[in-house]
């Protein structure tokens, strides 16, 4: 376990944003909606942006101290960044990239590993600025991986990489992360992917303060104006037999909506746009409808939070008075059903 | 003796863009990280080239670099000689296109995109590092730009070499100075003629090996 200790003030966007906050990693899902500082805030805790004032020390060592003046670059701290914008030196191919983040330390079976796991062993020759968008993620996360760091931060990693790749990343670091025990700070809009690491979460709602905690409890004492400002998203990915075919997902044909591209293969929603059935109903407009088996009730002040596990995890949200007089249960099977009109698709996804 | 007029100016072009090219990135870099006063102060110095005579620039280099002084005197006691000798000649032309390969660097550092930096000190490499193998790759198609000014401002350099090597055949009378002295001799239209056209034959090369150079590292990106 590490110990990072934050008591800083800094700018994100016009306001000033305060923590102070001791945290254990383990990993902490940094988690909110697009443009409340995520981005930010690891750039400062990686030591690319000087905080306004405080301090942060990182198990017992300084990294920065407001009076007198002390800071570590990011260059002498242990950490590993994966940018959300990826970054790669154009002129690099992807092996010197590679080599180029490479810890001297780190030996050739993890490094074949992570290659491996990635699916960069037959890219290494090209030049990066000739990779697809999903190519250069991966490369990007790999840059990371490869510092063999203590602390591993990574801004929105798995955008733009098909489902199968994500799921073996993710084994991929839980893997690592217990080989070498590196702490992780990991930013997503995407509840599942934080989820994935752990239950501890750092919530950014775009106010001046950030929430810690377990997630399900930070969710459930969330007031309603803060859902509006980080509204619950699912993601889900489906697949496609061969061109032309319908697409399914969990063998349900998928029924797209103007909103969704006809060849995008990964969707997002929100959990309040999902409907819960206990049957499967005709004559609706709602054409999706997926079975799933409930996994999870959260109460909140809001409503009730629901995990339908469908294969992949589906997120909704009913209001207090359907529960109480639908009476869900977990284990029960129910249809989730969403509107085409509600699916939109996740362009980025390769 | 024409050929000996053509070799002696791409020596001269060459060796200037040789001893240009690390300087103008040595000060490149360092006016990038200079700010007020200073950055403009050492601006007007490196820029003051470029907007004098080439005869003035060609005048001070004289005074500096003659034997009664003590610059002049002490690379005189080393035995490199500046004054009415081919260095005299590489100096001047490097001096008046200075400010040219400066500007380009100055270009290419300024338009960098800090990301780019920022992902180096991901990597955790040193500084230098960084600078070696990042920003001047990313830099180099200002660096090549800058070059090829420097190359052909060097090659047609006349007045400050007049003033500072003097217009001794075979030995540092390049180009333009033959050219010069073939119009001012009786009969010498033939030679001049000839001696132009050398001239635009080597500045056309010279373009068309610049913009190949130029499209390649464009082609691979």
């Amino acid at each position: 376990m590490h110990q990072l200790d934050l008591h800083i003030s800094q700018h994100i966007g016009s306001t000033v944003f305060q923590v102070s906050q001791q945290i254990t990693l383990g990993s902490l899902g940094i988690w909110g909606p697009s443009g409340a500082g995520k981005s930010s805030f690891l750039k400062m805790i990686a030591g690319l942006h000087k905080p306004l004032s405080g301090s942060m020390t990182w198990n017992g060592t300084s990294w920065f101290q407001q009076w007198p003046l002390k800071w570590t670059p990011l260059r002498r701290r242990p950490v590993g960044f994966c940018f959300q914008d990826n970054r790669l030196f154009p002129h690099f191919s992807v092996d010197q990239q590679l080599q180029f983040f490479r810890q001297p330390d780190l030996d050739s079976s993890e490094y074949n590993k992570i290659l491996e796991t990635l699916g960069l062993d037959s890219l290494l020759s090209q030049k990066t600025s000739q990779l697809s968008g999903g190519e250069a993620r991966r490369v990007s996360l790999a840059c990371a991986l490869v510092r063999k760091p203590e602390l591993l931060i990574l801004d929105e990693p798995f955008t733009g990489i098909d489902q199968k790749r994500v799921m073996q990343a993710i084994d991929l670091i839980q893997i690592l992360q217990r080989n070498w025990q590196f702490g992780l700070l990991l930013a997503s809009h995407h509840l599942n992917e934080i989820l994935a690491f752990g239950q501890e979460i750092m919530l950014l709602d775009g106010s001046t303060q950030a929430s810690f905690g377990n997630w399900a409890n930070l969710l459930c004492q969330m007031q309603l104006p803060a859902l509006h400002q980080c509204p619950i998203e699912n993601v889900i990915w489906a697949s496609r037999m061969a061109q032309g075919e319908p697409i399914v997902v969990e063998n349900e044909h998928l029924f797209l909506g103007p909103a969704a591209l006809p060849d995008a293969k990964c969707f997002k929603f929100l959990a309040q746009d999902v409907i819960l059935a206990r049957n499967k109903i005709e004559n609706i407009s709602v054409r999706n409808q997926i079975p799933g088996r409930i996994s999870q009730i959260l109460p909140a002040p809001w409503g009730h939070l629901l995990a339908l596990d469908a294969g992949q995890t589906i997120w909704a949200i009913i209001t207090e008075e359907t529960q109480a007089h639908l009476h869900f249960e977990v284990g029960e099977m129910v249809y989730g059903l969403i509107k085409a009109m509600a699916l939109q698709s996740v362009d980025d996804v390769y | 003796m024409d050929w000996q007029a053509t070799l002696i100016s791409l020596k001269i072009a060459l060796l200037a863009t040789v001893l240009n090219l690390p300087m103008g990135i040595a000060v490149g870099w360092l006016l990038t990280r200079m700010r007020g006063w200073w950055r403009h102060s050492l601006t007007a110095l490196v820029m003051l080239p470029l907007v004098l005579p080439p005869v003035v620039s060609g005048f001070f280099l004289l005074y500096l670099f003659s034997p009664a002084y003590w610059i002049g005197s002490t690379l005189d006691a080393l035995n490199i000689p500046v004054v009415f000798h081919l260095n005299g000649a590489v100096l001047a032309s490097a001096v008046v296109s200075f400010p040219l390969i400066v500007r380009s660097v100055l270009n290419g550092l300024e338009n960098l995109d800090v990301r780019y930096l920022e992902a180096a000190e991901a990597a955790g490499v040193s500084r230098r590092e960084a600078f070696f193998r990042i920003v001047l790759p990313l830099v180099s198609p200002s660096l090549m730009v800058g070059s090829v000014l420097v190359f052909a401002r060097s090659f047609g350099e006349f007045g400050a070499t007049m003033v500072l090597a003097g217009n001794i055949p075979g030995k540092t009378q390049s180009l333009p100075l033959a050219i010069y002295t073939a119009i001012q001799s009786p009969n010498g239209w033939q030679r001049a003629w000839l001696l132009v056209g050398l001239a635009c034959l080597i500045s056309v090369s010279a373009i068309i090996l610049s913009e190949r150079l130029w499209k390649r590292p464009h082609a691979s990106a």
